[in-house]
């Protein structure tokens, strides 16, 4: 009989752990669908988030982007850029802005330099920056220009030293051409006018960004006029095809969140130009930068609503962690039953369920029979502890079978015979409602309460003992779900837009808010049963 | 070769608890209890790596390894450690933590 | 030594967790060349439905990991009525189903099927975690869904559209225990009702609210019972798609009787859809002491920074699947061009909604698809429709709006 309270114990821990995880799993899982087949059959590149311009090469995507970006305001030179030309091209290309506040200094000469300069290319061309090249020791163009502009060097930190003319320039460096781009997105002068400030909290922006790797700069040059055209920001992806987690981590802080409907702005883009980043980058982009509704900012990203309600979830088990702990350790004259109880309802019950445990142990006790402890405790402690007694237990296990129904799916009932003002009864939520009261009074009732009272009142019948049981079960069980049910229609129907599905954290976390206010309102109940003698609280 | 190791290390799970179950009230653990479970979780692993070795499958549990890997320090600090009941009480939770998380890791891709 | 075997175990299971990195992605494409994307627009160039509808898919669904594949998929045998009236009410949250089409043979076809296989639906959680919603699809052919990719299906048999929008009705209002009060109509014996409704449909997907038949000139049973439904006896929010020529002012003045009547309609399909996407309905619907619900129809875009659907009116087809691009990536309303030319409706609509040139940090641009390829919308089309969209100047010259026929500036005999 003893062995009917683990096994509850058991179950609960098995399938809310196995949830959690599984939480956990599908958030860190990056793109586990791109090697079996996602990419098979797809008749072209685009995805709803990223544009991908397949391409032979620069010259290719430069007379590509010529016939289709036409505007006079977003031309670039007519030549195709190389290897070779590629200062020569961005200066034929961008078109000086005689007011500008600032002016761009890059390294010139071969390939590795134009990894290093292009972004800081793609917001002067942009901006109508003048820029000047530095190499072999000295710089391009017209210093004297230079004058009442403030002066960005842009580029790893060792290849332009420390000029005369260059004394009060602001350095802008970073130790690879990626976390170099990464920076300039996020970089904001804003009395000189210069980076694109486009940062975590910059919610209102319509930002294009043109993704390529530093191998292929010059396929990102070719595409430069998408930086006038979209005032789109240059960034690179790895060399390997991959996204580094720095991009990862920018491209979800772009992830753009909506209010009232999901057609509201703004809404970010992508144009991927090397044919070498990969469609598994290629669709973590696209889902990075997918709307999502406020409070749960969609999945794998942290909403504030989640945020807020994931601390409940935490400190529920940090809570029954340190219960089940403690009272394992320290209290060895209480019983199993009982430790159980109040670590499940613990987890229910952040910080609440260990105040209300240890105002239940540090009192005076005694012995009433061998082995049998009672503690001296006040009404509302008694009427606590009687709540926690079946809460422990029942909520969990309400928490349990909604799991279950929602990991294989509600059934959903809609014959004709279902219409008229009942209708409502053949959807999910309904039937997911009844289906925890009846299932977690049920084996509440069998596992939990029967043996409890068989063990606290031997000399009853049988048949006594199980009708009493029921009928406590049920009613403790319907005090907390008169709270328990309302508060959890009103967050996964009403409050939060998108009901959430089993690997959501809000499901979660709506469950554990449901089942604290269930407590709270079961607990007056229970100072009334206590009044009248019909539940024990001094155990 | 997944389902059997999930099988196997399910009947490991459960006699795990009870062995835990056990030891949390200062009971002695039966030896058949913590045998079987010592049985089951060898084969059970010896299932997965036979699967990891065989399977033409991307993805080959290896992440499952690690973290069952991980819990054999405790596990075998339990098992040949000469430690009094309350030592043996924490290292059993730690083992037990991280081990049912190896399982339900396994679990998530075994479930439908 | 523990502590140093513990870092190394810990450091491979946070490197095991997931990458990016793979085969190039920009592998050969058989549609690529003819994708054409400009500054502000892609084209999904599909040449028949079946083709539209899947390359729909691709685009929306990358299908990488479970978030961003689809929930479940709508198959449906290619006739514009059934077609219409599915997408109006399965699309939307919580079901996230894209389209696909039968073959005109009314079988699955081998790349249906395998793009079928490609989206691995999660399944619908409040629905019995259905992955595909068939239908009027031959029972055979659900036979061959369940068989080969064991997906969960749930069949419609509704040879009537009209009766098809009244058996979806109470499926989706069991779904989510409630039925949306707001209520579009499309004529069906209007041989442009389609087309009028084409974009209250596209809000629909974006929204899921209902959806019901009228004939021109009567009201069909079917409909009187999904408008007695709302809760209340004048519960009904009617948005009738098309003006008096598509659905009679008798019709109107009927629907009066469940509730409040509204029309969304211009004097051409061209202009019911813009008039669509700028239109807002809001105001009461219930309350009750410390809860109510204003009722809330309509795209209601009347500024820049949106996303737009274009295609031909008279591609219904492929552009009632297209729909799904106004409920996943940046949304946005459904607006008809013709193949040649973009008309003074859609032109001056667009030109309300133009952009202007922003600072880096409050950058606000618009974007939109464009469905079908060349015949259907061909490239001048398609560089109008950037032009408009565009935060540059529309030149005064519009030359390159001028469809092709032999230039008129010379006196010829």
């Amino acid at each position: 009989m003893k062995w009917t309270y683990p096994i509850v114990a058991f179950i609960v821990v098995f399938v809310l752990g196995f949830g959690l995880t599984n939480l956990i799993k599908e958030e860190l899982e990056v793109s586990p669908w791109a090697e079996s087949g996602a990419e098979e059959g797809r008749l072209m590149a685009h995805t709803k988030n990223v544009t991908r311009l397949v391409n032979a090469g620069a010259a290719d995507l430069h007379a590509y982007l010529q016939t289709a970006i036409p505007y006079e305001e977003a031309k670039t030179a007519a030549m195709s850029p190389s290897e070779k030309n590629w200062q020569e091209f961005f200066i034929q290309s961008l078109k000086v802005d005689p007011e500008a506040k600032n002016v761009v200094v890059v390294p010139g000469g071969g390939k590795e330099a134009l990894k290093w300069a292009l972004p800081a290319l793609y917001y002067a061309y942009f901006n109508g920056s003048p820029v000047l090249f530095y190499e072999n020791g000295k710089l391009s163009g017209n210093t004297q220009s230079l004058n009442d502009k403030k002066i960005f060097i842009i580029g790893s930190g060792d290849e332009i030293p420390n000029l005369e003319e260059l004394k009060e320039a602001e350095r802008i460096t970073a130790n690879s051409p990626q976390h170099l781009a990464l920076k300039l997105a996020e970089y904001r002068d804003e009395e000189a006018e210069f980076g694109w400030g486009r940062e975590v909290n910059r919610n209102n922006g319509y930002f294009h960004y043109v993704l390529t790797i530093p191998d292929d700069a010059l396929l990102g040059l070719a595409a430069i006029t998408y930086a006038r055209s979209n005032n789109a920001t240059l960034l690179y992806a790895e060399e390997d095809g991959g996204i580094s987690g720095e991009l990862d981590r920018y491209a979800f802080a772009q992830r753009p969140d909506w209010f009232v409907t999901p057609s509201e702005g703004p809404f970010r883009h992508f144009w991927i130009v090397s044919n070498r980043i990969s469609y598994a980058a290629q669709g973590r982009l696209d889902f990075a930068i997918e709307k999502a509704e406020y409070a749960s900012m969609g999945p794998v990203a942290l909403g504030d609503l989640e945020a807020l309600l994931l601390i409940l979830v935490i400190w529920g088990i940090a809570s029954a962690l340190f219960v089940w702990i403690h009272s394992m350790y320290t209290l060895p004259m209480v019983k199993m039953p009982i430790k159980i109880s109040w670590a499940l309802a613990s987890l229910l019950l952040p910080i609440l369920g260990p105040v209300l445990y240890i105002n239940s142990y540090r009192r005076p006790a005694k012995e009433v029979e061998k082995g049998d402890w009672r503690w001296i405790r006040s009404h509302n402690q008694q009427s606590a502890t009687a709540t926690a007694m079946g809460f422990g237990y029942g909520a969990n296990l309400m928490i349990v079978v909604g799991f279950i129904l929602v990991w294989f799916g509600f059934p959903l009932f809609f014959g004709e015979g279902m219409e008229g003002p009942f209708f409502w009864l053949g959807a999910g939520m309904p039937i997911m409602m009844i289906a925890m009261y009846v299932f977690a009074v049920l084996i509440a009732w069998l596992l939990v309460q029967y043996p409890m009272k068989k063990s606290m009142m031997p000399e009853m019948s049988n048949k006594q003992l199980s009708k009493m049981a029921l009928i406590t079960t049920a009613l403790s069980m319907l005090a907390v779900s008169l709270g328990m049910m309302t508060t959890s229609w009103y967050m996964l129907m009403n409050k939060i837009p998108m009901m959430p599905k089993e690997d959501d954290v809000l499901w979660f976390a709506s469950m554990w808010l449901a089942s604290f206010v269930g407590f709270l309102i079961a607990w007056p109940i229970n100072w009334l049963l206590i009044k009248k003698h019909l539940k024990p609280g001094n155990v | 070769m997944e389902i059997t190791a999930t099988i196997l290390l399910f009947i490991g799970v459960i006699f795990g608890f009870m062995a835990f179950t056990h030891l949390s009230m200062n009971m002695k653990v039966p030896k058949m209890t913590w045998m079987i479970h010592l049985i089951m979780v060898i084969l059970g692993v010896v299932a997965l790596i036979i699967y990891a070795l065989a399977t033409e499958n991307v993805e080959k549990h290896y992440n499952i390894l690690v973290i069952f890997a991980i819990a054999l320090i405790p596990g075998l600090l339990i098992l040949f450690g000469k430690r009094g009941t309350g030592t043996k009480k924490a290292l059993a939770m730690v083992y037990g933590l991280i081990g049912l998380f190896g399982f339900f890791w396994l679990l998530t891709y075994v479930l439908p | 030594m523990i502590k140093y075997i513990c870092n190394i175990l810990l450091g491979i299971l946070v490197i095991s967790c997931g990458k990016t990195e793979g085969g190039p992605g920009g592998g050969s494409h058989p549609l690529q060349q003819e994708a054409t994307a400009t500054a502000y627009t892609v084209r999904l160039p599909g040449s028949n439905p079946e083709e539209q509808a899947i390359l729909l898919t691709q685009t929306v669904y990358p299908a990488t990991r479970e978030d961003n594949a689809v929930g479940a998929i709508i198959l449906v045998p290619q006739d514009e009525h059934i077609a219409f009236t599915a997408m109006h009410r399965i699309t939307h949250m919580p079901v996230n189903a894209p389209m696909l089409f039968l073959s005109e043979d009314n079988t699955i076809s081998e790349q249906t099927l395998r793009e079928m296989k490609r989206l691995k639906p999660d399944g619908v959680l409040q629905d019995e975690r259905t992955d595909v919603y068939a239908v009027n699809v031959p029972e055979d052919q659900v036979k061959k869904i369940r068989d080969i990719l064991a997906y969960r299906v749930r069949t419609f048999y509704e040879e009537d559209p009209v009766k098809l929008a009244s058996v979806l009705d109470r499926w989706q209002a069991a779904l989510k225990a409630d039925h949306p009060d707001e209520v579009v109509i499309s004529a069906i014996d209007h041989p442009e009702g389609i087309q009028h409704g084409m974009g209250a449909m596209g809000w629909n997907a974006h929204m899921g609210k209902g959806f019901a038949w009228v004939y021109r000139d009567s009201i069909p049973q079917a409909t009187k019972d999904i408008l007695k439904r709302r809760y209340g006896d004048h519960g009904s929010f009617m948005y009738l798609t098309g003006g008096p020529d598509v659905i009679s002012d008798k019709v109107a003045r009927q629907l009066g009787e469940y509730g409040l009547v509204r029309r969304v309609a211009g004097k051409t399909v061209f202009a019911s859809n813009t008039v669509n996407a700028g239109y807002k309905d809001f105001g009461r619907n219930w309350g009750w002491w410390w809860d109510w619900t204003p009722r809330s129809w309509g795209w209601g875009i009347a500024q820049a920074g949106h996303n737009y659907i274009i295609g031909n009116p008279d591609d219904v087809l492929y552009m009632i699947p297209a729909a799904v691009l106004g409920h996943m990536g940046k949304h946005g309303p459904i607006l008809f061009v013709k193949a040649d030319s973009v008309p003074k409706a859609t032109a001056d609509y667009l030109n309300m909604v133009k952009p202007f040139k922003t600072g880096p940090q409050e950058t606000i641009l618009n974007f939109a698809w464009i469905i079908g390829d060349t015949t259907s919308v061909n490239i001048a089309t398609q560089q109008s429709v950037d032009r408009l969209l565009s935060p540059f100047d529309v030149p005064v010259d519009t030359s390159s709006y001028l469809p092709d026929a032999p230039i008129l500036q010379e006196k010829k005999d």
